[in-house]
């Protein structure tokens, strides 16, 4: 009789094991689309045999553990992807948006107004006693000027975007990487198959971000660790913060995790963080050399103004270069260019153009202070020279004079700013002197000739020599010219967004067959499922082998159920008997 | 390989996207006709292309400059041509002055018309174009003869500006190539000091002509001769200058030519080309909509129902 029973009990294990299949088996076909949704299998086994006097008999099948079918290996190999792939993204699109600031020639206001510079050099060449010309070259200075200071604000308006793109990626990882700790608490071992999908879906947003490895241990919970460095993000209930240091344009940025410095990261924030640090490839690498093109140009085309004559002299110039301590060596003031040993030549006019004296000083820039300079200049005949504030100030001692500067083969004059015609020192501070911009006969077209006495307004040497600033090589040791170097800006950070396109080309590859076995293992094929719910020995033979298997719990249910009905019957027979 | 819904979904949709992102590239190539959308679509071309890019708008600069030098040198050389005429004529006075038969009155009525065409020398000498005095060297705002005039009005002596009036016009035509563009005052009339400076001559031939003195013009003829060839010999000057600058024009023209097809070459995109290729790209994508919605759609519900 208590056989008869255990009887009836192998067969209600054998019904809740295959209602337990088929459960699971509805549960990932209502989730084929749910994102991380890992597939599940029940995992059958014999329950434990009952050792009878006649011998050991079975006692049906148990349902042992339903087990998500994931590979860890490939969960490994398409977050490494997939930070890889990030990472690369982030560069590109903040380099594509620095690139694009230096497109092709005439959508770009660099080179256009670059060109359009030259261009009015030689137009006032030609037209050098013509106020219109004079206008016109201003206006293209001030243009260049313009669209150099406009570039370097996108730049650093891109820094700042990228900076704050940072932080706030930064502020999402401390969130996922506190959910995670807080996962790790609740997740139990064996782990909970819903909480371990999101376990999982947490993991891979952290390698997305930062570039993550994780560990999975005994007790269900993961330890996830920045790539490429030993620090731990989460360990267990505890979630390390991550913290951004640096500004948003100046310096570089870095990271901290609880105070400690991350040397290097992935993902999407590793990206970002080198397109706004790096020298080579980043954002500073395109400011850098706009600054080279900025100062280049600023130093060349000075270096010829500086020297030459407008249409009216001055009665006093002062210098737009302030210098920190008038004592110290020219050559060792920090001055750009640095002056060198060589003779700067001096003359008077009188303010109807009648020749009064001229006058040289050797500068010995090794030996010579802003001071001394000064000193020297002020003791040539009718020639008054001070530091003022820090600024050469050069004066004709008469009120009724002025003062006309001619060859400086020591740079003093273009260091220290002084007949300039722009002002500045890099891309951020480039601008036409106020001194040009208020009396646009200030120009200097024409170059004084002190042995004759004169300048003549017909003159347009020195515009000559400004116009053929354009085909001198002075960028990058000499070996380019400015539009030459500025193509070069430009190709720089268009070969930069190439590579990272290349790299995502390949990672997007590379991750496409990572995600592609990745649901080859976990995600859910509506057809097996529905194969495993519907009894259909068709479907089962035109599919794979596999599906045979699978049509197997409703069978199985089915046979249960039967047994059941058989063991009943044995039962009611037994109990008629009675 | 075990394939699943999802992944069908997946690739579908990168394929898509692919395609899509190779249409909107054809596109703008298309709209702009330019292959160089930005400098990552070939960093060494955008480079190229801005050399080349600076390389057209020096030599457009230098084509106008070039223009700028003939239109002075034409002027130039009408003015010279103006020379050219009086000394003829002046020439041909001073010899028949020099001839013994004729009288007073005849030499009087020569004098006078010396001394009309020593003013229209004068009036040459400071001859302007577009604002600019031609014979005055680098100093184009200031008339480079001035001229002393005596009680009843006629000219007694004439000066060059003191500030100089041979400073050369050099104008750059293309890279290190540089033309004289103006001809220096005394290149044309001679020195103030000079013995045959025309104006000076003028007025001697004229005083010599009124005062009926046969033998001051017989005098004078030498010196005359010498002043015509200095004309001649700076009016061959401009015009071969001229021919040379004219010739200038024709190498930049075809500079900007070239220069310009080098940069198309670089810059621009293949319309038909590009066409092409974006009616095949867009076959593709209809293609693959067309696959994605057959390979999406059916599952075993299909044929369930």
């Amino acid at each position: 009789m208590s056989g008869l029973f255990q009887l009836l009990g192998l067969g209600s294990r054998s019904l809740s094991a295959a209602q337990l299949a088929q459960a699971t088996v509805g549960n990932n076909a209502a989730n084929a689309a749910t994102p991380g949704f890992t597939r599940r299998r029940v995992t059958l086994t014999e329950a434990p045999s009952v050792t009878l006097s006649q011998g050991i008999v079975g006692t049906g099948v148990i349902a042992e553990e339903v087990v998500r079918l994931r590979s860890a290996f490939i969960d490994m190999q398409r977050r490494l992807d997939r930070q890889e792939l990030n990472y690369s993204k982030a560069q590109a699109e903040v380099m594509t948006r620095a690139e694009a600031l230096f497109a092709p020639a005439d959508a770009s206001g660099l080179a256009t107004s670059l060109n359009g510079l030259f261009a009015a050099f030689g137009e006032l060449a030609v037209r050098p006693e013509d106020q219109a010309v004079r206008g016109t070259v201003l206006a293209e200075a001030r243009a260049f000027a313009d669209a150099v200071q406009q570039t370097r604000r996108r730049l650093d308006q891109l820094e700042a975007d990228t900076f704050e793109t940072i932080r706030a990626r930064v502020t999402e990882v401390n969130s996922v990487a506190a959910r995670l700790a807080a996962l790790n608490g609740e997740i139990g071992s064996p782990p909970d198959p819903t909480l371990a999908d999101e376990r999982d879906r947490l993991v891979d947003r952290l390698a997305e971000l930062l570039g993550v490895r994780a560990t999975t241990r005994s007790d269900g919970t993961v330890q996830v660790v920045v790539d490429g460095t030993g620090i731990q993000l989460v360990d267990g209930a505890r979630a390390a913060t991550l913290a951004v240091t640096g500004s948003a344009t100046t310096g570089t940025v870095g990271l901290t995790v609880d105070g400690l410095a991350l040397a290097a990261t992935r993902g999407e924030i590793g990206g970002l963080l080198d397109a706004r640090n790096s020298a080579t490839g980043g954002l500073p690498a395109v400011i850098a050399d706009l600054d080279a093109l900025a100062s280049g140009v600023i130093t060349a085309v000075n270096r010829v103004h500086a020297s030459g004559s407008g249409l009216t002299l001055p009665q006093s110039v002062t210098g737009s270069v302030t210098v920190a301590d008038p004592t110290a060596m020219l050559s060792a003031a920090g001055l750009v260019p640095a002056p060198v040993n060589g003779t700067l030549t001096l003359g008077v006019f009188t303010a109807a153009g009648t020749f009064v004296s001229s006058g040289s000083v050797a500068v010995d820039s090794a030996t010579m202070s802003l001071n001394a300079l000064a000193a020297a200049i002020d003791a040539l005949p009718d020639i008054s020279a001070a530091v003022v504030g820090g600024r050469l100030q050069i004066s004709a001692t008469s009120a009724a004079n002025r003062v006309a500067f001619g060859p400086d083969t020591s740079d003093s004059l273009v260091a220290l700013g002084v007949n300039g015609l722009f002002t500045g020192s890099d891309s951020a501070s480039i601008a036409v002197s106020s001194d040009l911009t208020t009396d646009p006969s200030r120009l200097a077209a024409a170059q004084a000739d002190f042995t004759a006495g004169v300048v003549s307004p017909g003159d347009g040497r020195n515009a000559r020599a400004l116009q053929a600033l354009a085909s001198s090589r002075v960028f990058d040791g000499s070996t380019q010219t400015a539009a030459e170097f500025l193509g070069g800006i430009g190709a720089a950070a268009g070969a930069t967004v190439q590579a990272a396109n290349a790299r995502v080309d390949v990672q997007e590859a590379l991750l496409a067959a990572a995600a592609a076995a990745q649901p080859a293992a976990s995600g859910v094929n509506l057809d097996e499922e529905l194969a495993d719910i519907v009894q259909g020995p068709l479907l089962a033979a035109l599919h794979r082998p596999e599906l045979a298997d699978m049509v197997r719990y409703q069978h199985t249910y089915e046979a249960a159920a039967r047994y059941i009905r058989t063991v009943d019957d044995m039962l009611r027979a037994l109990l008629e008997m009675v | 390989m075990r394939v699943t819904q999802t992944l069908l979904t997946d690739r579908a949709l990168a394929a898509l996207r692919e395609n899509l992102d190779r249409i909107a590239l054809g596109q703008a190539r298309l709209a702009t006709g330019r292959r160089l959308q930005a400098p990552s679509d070939d960093p060494a071309g955008h480079a190229v292309a801005t050399r080349l890019g600076a390389r057209l708008a020096a030599t457009e600069q230098f084509h106008s400059q070039a223009e700028w030098a003939a239109e002075q040198l034409t002027a130039t050389d009408s003015v010279l041509d103006g020379f050219v005429t009086i000394m003829g004529r002046v020439q041909e006075l001073a010899l028949l002055g020099s001839n013994g038969t004729l009288g007073t009155t005849e030499r009087n009525a020569m004098a006078v018309e010396v001394n009309q065409l020593l003013e229209e020398v004068v009036d040459l000498a400071n001859s302007a174009h577009a604002g600019r005095y031609l014979l005055g060297g680098r100093e184009t705002t200031t008339a480079p003869l001035t001229v002393t005039r005596d009680a009843s009005g006629q000219i007694t002596a004439a000066t060059w500006n003191p500030r100089g009036v041979d400073g050369s016009i050099d104008v750059d035509v293309a890279e290190d190539v540089a033309v004289q563009a103006n001809l220096g005052g005394t290149t044309v009339l001679g020195a103030d000091t000079d013995p045959t400076f025309l104006p000076a001559l003028l007025v001697q031939l004229r005083d010599a002509l009124a005062a009926n003195d046969q033998a001051a013009v017989n005098g004078l003829l030498p010196d005359l001769a010498a002043a015509e060839s200095r004309v001649t010999t700076a009016r061959s000057a401009a015009g071969s200058r001229l021919r040379s600058v004219e010739r200038v024009l024709d190498d930049l023209e075809t500079t900007r030519l070239a220069t310009q097809a080098a940069l198309s070459a670089v810059m621009d995109a293949d319309i038909a080309q590009v066409a092409v290729e974006l009616s095949r790209q867009e076959a593709v994508y209809q293609a693959a909509l067309h696959a994605a919605s057959k390979a999406i759609q059916p599952s075993l519900l299909e044929f369930l129902r």
